[in-house]
């Protein structure tokens, strides 16, 4: 079953597209939440800057922010906001105090937590299958026993205790 | 499996590093370096050469049509370059038109105008292969009429899967046309294209080379292989498509 799933997804990034969005992602993971961190490449970040920062003050407001997280993020729900997670069973991801801010180097970062009781054993994965937006883990901050499987595209979290 | 894996990861590594360089060189650009613009055309050709090589771009389609129908090898690099171009320019023309008449949503609108090209190159996609299908069933005995028909047939090919705009080429020339570098986009765009034609001709310039007139001798596995690419060309349609 393992090895169809995996076909299945090759067969859907073969007939799809390959990374346009490069995105380094941090997590943090506390006792009722995760952290979660989307920082957007610069190129892309000043494409999408031009696009949303309507006033042209580099910074944006909530009216601006609420435009991006319309455009760029709330479609993904439809795939569980590219993160699969898992308890015992699978999760819906309700994505909370979702927010796009412009760091000092021009990246655009969005920010939104997950509100979960984490007292047990879980995973957690960020892809997306369509290979659309690469995700780049390259910060995890946990008290958690924690491993974690990465690669330029995806990566997995499994919390053992 | 792991070694798809590993093939993928160089390519989104690569295609990361081409991506920082990028805008590194306009940074360098901007603070008065202009012979940094030669370095933006070649790391540009670079990227289409990469870019092409991870999934999408239509390498799957192309291949699997010239594992169908035996055909030239500058049939199979005019194929490959025809698709890039096709490819760059609407992806060119389209950031151009929403440039200029729908500021502020350019990205917005071109994603919605990707995800139904996909669509519309998916029934295409499907088409060509009944086509084939029908085609291969059909008397071979018309060899003129099949002729005349394979430049229409190979044109068709291109379009369908050219017709999806490049979004990484409206990324560079978006870029360009913000910092006021238009000719530059555009030439970067080309750059592009050359590099992404240069990949898609070699999967199709592969897939003529295994379906080769040399391998008489195995007909029937000749044939096998036909109506194999011909389901996988639908298969990938549908994958589109849903």
């Amino acid at each position: 079953m393992k090895k169809i799933v995996l076909i299945l997804l090759i067969c859907i990034q073969i007939a799809y597209s390959h990374p346009h969005f490069f995105i380094d992602s941090k997590i943090t993971i506390e006792n009722e939440k995760i952290k979660n961190e989307w920082l957007f490449d610069r190129l892309n970040s000043r494409v999408l800057l031009f696009d949303f920062d309507k006033d042209k003050n580099k910074y944006l407001d909530n009216n601006e922010q609420q435009n991006f997280i319309d455009t760029h993020f709330s479609g993904l729900v439809d795939n569980n906001y590219n993160i699969f997670l898992s308890l015992e069973d699978e999760l819906k991801v309700k994505p909370k105090n979702i927010k796009v801010k412009v760091d000092k180097k021009k990246r655009i970062s969005l920010t939104f937590d997950i509100d979960i009781k984490l007292n047990n054993v879980f995973t957690m994965c960020t892809i997306d299958e369509k290979l659309y937006m690469a995700y780049k883990l390259v910060e995890i901050n946990s008290k958690n026993k924690i491993e974690v499987q990465k690669s330029e595209y995806d990566y997995c979290i499994g919390v053992t205790e | 499996m792991s070694l798809y894996q590993d093939f993928l990861n160089f390519v989104v590594q690569s295609q990361q590093v081409l991506n920082i360089k990028i805008s590194d060189y306009f940074d360098r650009l901007e603070m008065g370096e202009s012979i940094v613009f030669v370095y933006i055309l070649a790391v540009s050709f670079i990227y289409g050469l990469v870019h092409a090589l991870g999934p999408g771009h239509g390498k799957m389609v192309i291949a699997s049509y010239f594992l169908a129908k035996e055909a030239k090898i500058k049939e199979a690099f005019k194929a490959g370059f025809l698709t890039s171009l096709i490819h760059t320019f609407s992806a060119l023309i389209i950031t151009g038109l929403l440039y200029l008449f729908f500021q502020n949503s350019v990205t917005k609108h071109f994603q919605e105008i990707n995800t139904n090209m996909y669509k519309v190159s998916a029934i295409f996609i499907i088409l060509i292969a009944l086509y084939l299908l029908y085609e291969v069933i059909n008397d071979k005995k018309e060899e003129e009429k099949l002729q005349k028909l394979q430049s229409k047939n190979l044109f068709a090919v291109t379009l369908s899967i050219g017709i999806v705009p490049c979004p990484g080429v409206m990324t560079i020339v978006l870029f360009s046309m913000i910092l006021g570098y238009i000719s530059l986009g555009v030439l970067s765009a080309v750059a592009m294209s050359i590099g992404m034609g240069i990949t898609i001709s070699l999967a199709a310039i592969v897939a003529t080379q295994v379906k080769n007139s040399k391998y008489e001798a195995y007909k029937t596995y000749m044939n096998l292989l036909t109506y194999g690419a011909i389901i996988l060309l639908f298969t990938l349609g549908i994958f589109l498509l849903v």
